[in-house]
């Protein structure tokens, strides 16, 4: 895993190399093991390597032998290995066992279809001198970043946004609907960041620039299960079918030159993630795990006990409330957007202990709960379409208070407050959002503390009908169920966990995160199966459940469902919070930065001061006006 | 306490903790459940009701009836006052 960055010169004058260095030092954290700057003419390419495959000749940027075409690669194409033998079948010499070598002659042989060719995780962009062609491509499902903009006389790349404000040319602004966005769906909408004229190139997605002109398209996108339609497998043959694919994945996934280590969160995904790591490596393997001093988003004992079954090396970092508070500046640097949540801050204290263990390379269980039927709020979606079926039936509300077992105010709440909060209208049934309305409309409440210039910035912008827009043709046509999964797997996964939570605070600390539930295959085959084989009534992941029967324990398989969780507010309101929370929630500092309105962030604080705050949308507002003033302060106003 | 001074309070209570005292944003006479109130924003209401007006509110009287619109939770706090001062 690695950084890198770059710049087309679009007058075609030459690449400035010192240009290149100052936006690559930005980005060392990605990659303390080498660097590597290459000007080609009106291009130039630059490197951080984080050294996992090939050791000794994988440096980068790398070019072909003629120099023809120059590569910087971040991530891992897992299938190199069998790439490599078929191109040697074509013809092609290669002088590197690299992955990075293995893409060059892949765009050589297949040009830009060539990543149809790869499974992995991974960014690049690849010059070719000979067309004058920079082309730019992420992978699938979003894993690793790739962001970009555009100068007066250049197009700049890199894996994060500092890389592009490292240039003066580049502006720093934040962008009203990219806040209007994050404050609905918790992420931006691919290409949009929250800064404006900066953006992403979406998950699935590649962009080709020549002679000025920006062209991006969709290589991939899977094939959902439509309404109807047929599945020829029994149950046992499906689950059999998900765990040789997740084998495989996880084997493929194992190929480093540097050792392995796992995250064991104490729920089935990462215990059954682990135990195919366990079984292919066949040595005693490290696992990782986080435990909280707040024992209500704890874990450890299930954690302990899936590593006492899997006969794992295990190590825990233990995460307090001051934790989370000393370190979230650093965090929001480096997710580079708000967040609603202190999540990102126990992966970024894990990631810390992985690199002091002495691994770089670690396998999760991420993705499994999107696509195989896992959030409760694909559980909360169907007992709302069940009680809609009967308005007027008094016992089926009461399944509501089945949801969300874990939030203990949520279990407080009366019966007729949930049902007038999840009730359920004509033109909710008809929306395409009908599964994720409920937690759009709370997390839109939070816009309330926009000032009144920053909403008139926002102007009459309807996030959710731009969204609408995005959406595939035939998107009515599939289940419900998987509508929501869609929404999931689409936004939410690479806006915010794989990257806020993933990519972004594995890489503080130059460690790469794997994950055998989004390799492709197992993520086409997630979209193509029947939705019962999903959730069965309310019984989540009922297929992996039923393919991980005698790898998992029983008893992490019959657990009840916590979703990993970190204390939010609360963190930043005690004796020993951090001066940066009140000088930054200060009304002083909230009118400087115009985003929010000051009268209102301190009606909030005032709340947690005086202990008063107890609901989720407050938890969201507090940690989103924070995050929102320390990306501010981190990015805008230097 | 007259109904005026309890209706009041309870607004301001509202615009303060669901609307972030945004006063600009309250509107009379709508729902106050599912459209103010948050998902878990019931048992706030009823902490405040309990502690300003010293009443016991019962889970099983938070329902439309009391709680839809500010008028009906104003004439619920009245109806539980053991007299009006």
């Amino acid at each position: 895993m690695c950084g890198i960055s770059g710049l087309l010169k679009l007058d075609y004058s030459k690449a400035d190399p010192s240009q290149l260095g100052t936006m690559i030092a930005t980005l060392r954290h990605r990659g303390p093991d080498a660097g590597g700057v290459q000007v080609s003419g009106p291009v130039g390419l630059a490197h951080a390597r984080l050294s996992i495959i090939d050791l000794q000749s994988g440096a980068q940027p790398m070019s072909t032998a003629n120099s023809q075409l120059w590569i910087t690669f971040n991530g891992e194409i897992f299938n190199y290995i069998e790439l490599r033998e078929e191109l040697v079948g074509k013809g092609y010499q290669f002088a590197t066992r690299s992955d990075t070598e293995v893409i060059l002659h892949a765009y050589q042989e297949y040009g830009e279809d060539c990543v149809n060719h790869f499974n992995g995780q991974r960014a690049f962009a690849i010059w070719d001198a000979t067309e004058q062609t920079l082309f730019l491509s992420r992978d699938r499902a979003g894993v690793r970043p790739l962001f970009y903009t555009q100068t007066s006389d250049s197009f700049l790349f890199a894996s994060e946004i500092k890389a592009l404000f490292a240039c003066r040319e580049v502006r720093r602004e934040i962008d009203p609907r990219g806040m209007d966005q994050i404050f609905t769906f918790w992420v931006t909408i691919p290409p949009k960041t929250v800064f404006k004229n900066i953006f992403q190139v979406p998950p699935g997605h590649s962009l080709t620039i020549k002679s000025n002109r920006i062209r991006a398209q969709q290589y991939w996108s899977a094939s959902y299960v439509r309404n109807g339609e047929a599945h020829d497998r029994s149950e046992q043959e499906a689950a059999m079918e998900l765990l040789h694919l997740l084998q495989d994945a996880t084997r493929i996934r194992l190929r480093s030159d540097v050792p392995v280590g796992a995250y064991l969160s104490g729920g089935i995904d990462s215990t059954l993630t682990t135990a195919l790591v366990g079984k292919v490596a066949g040595s005693r393997l490290r696992s990782f795990s986080i435990a909280f001093e707040d024992r209500q988003f704890d874990e450890s004992s299930y954690q302990q006990e899936a590593s006492s079954f899997l006969g794992t090396q295990h190590s825990t970092v233990s995460c307090s409330n001051a934790d989370i508070a000393e370190v979230f500046p650093e965090v929001i640097r480096h997710t580079e957007q708000p967040v609603l949540r202190t999540a990102p801050v126990p992966m970024f204290l894990l990631s810390r202990l992985v690199r002091e263990s002495g691994f770089k390379v670690v396998l999760t269980g991420e993705g499994a709960d999107e696509i195989l039927g896992g959030y409760d709020i694909f559980k909360e979606a169907k007992i709302r379409r069940f009680w809609a079926r009967s308005l007027e039936s008094k016992w089926r509300p009461l399944l509501l208070k089945r949801m969300y077992p874990y939030l203990q105010e949520f279990r407080r709440q009366p019966t007729a407050n949930l049902m007038h909060f999840f009730r359920v209208t004509p033109e909710d049934l008809a929306s395409s959002f009908f599964s994720h309305l409920p937690r759009w409309e709370l997390t839109a409440r939070l816009k309330l503390l926009f000032s009144p210039d920053f909403r008139g910035q926002i102007g009459d912008y309807d996030a959710v009908g731009d969204l609408e827009e995005n959406l595939p043709d035939d998107f009515s046509s599939w289940p419900h169920f998987t509508q929501g999964e869609y929404l999931e797997t689409k936004y939410f996964l690479p806006g915010y966990l794989l990257s806020s939570q993933g990519d972004r605070m594995a890489m503080a600390h130059s460690v790469e995160g794997r994950y055998p539930f989004l390799d492709y295959r197992v993520l086409e085959f997630g979209a193509k199966l029947p939705v019962d084989l999903k959730m069965k009534v309310l019984n989540e992941k009922y297929l992996l459940k039923r393919a991980c029967q005698g790898i998992v324990p029983a008893s992490i398989l019959g657990r009840t469902k916590q979703p990993y969780r970190a204390p939010d507010s609360r963190c930043f309101f005690n004796a020993a919070a951090p001066a940066y929370v009140h000088e930054l929630l200060s009304p002083c500092a909230i009118k400087k930065n115009g985003i929010f309105e000051a009268p209102a962030v301190s009606a909030l604080v005032n709340k947690f001061r005086a202990g008063k705050a107890r609901s989720v949308k407050d938890d969201m507002a507090l940690v989103g006006v924070l995050s929102t003033q320390l990306l501010a302060a981190e990015f805008i106003n230097q | 306490m007259q109904t005026i001074d309890i209706e009041r309070e309870i607004r301001s209570f509202l615009i303060d903790n669901f609307l972030f005292g945004r006063t600009e944003e309250w509107r009379d006479h709508v729902s106050l459940l599912g459209n103010v109130i948050d998902s878990t924003g019931a048992i706030e209401l009823v902490t405040f009701l309990q502690d300003r007006f010293a009443i016991t509110v019962e889970d099983t009287e938070v329902v439309p009836e009391n709680f839809d619109t500010l008028e009906n939770v104003v004439a619920y706090v009245e109806r539980k006052l053991p007299s009006k001062v």
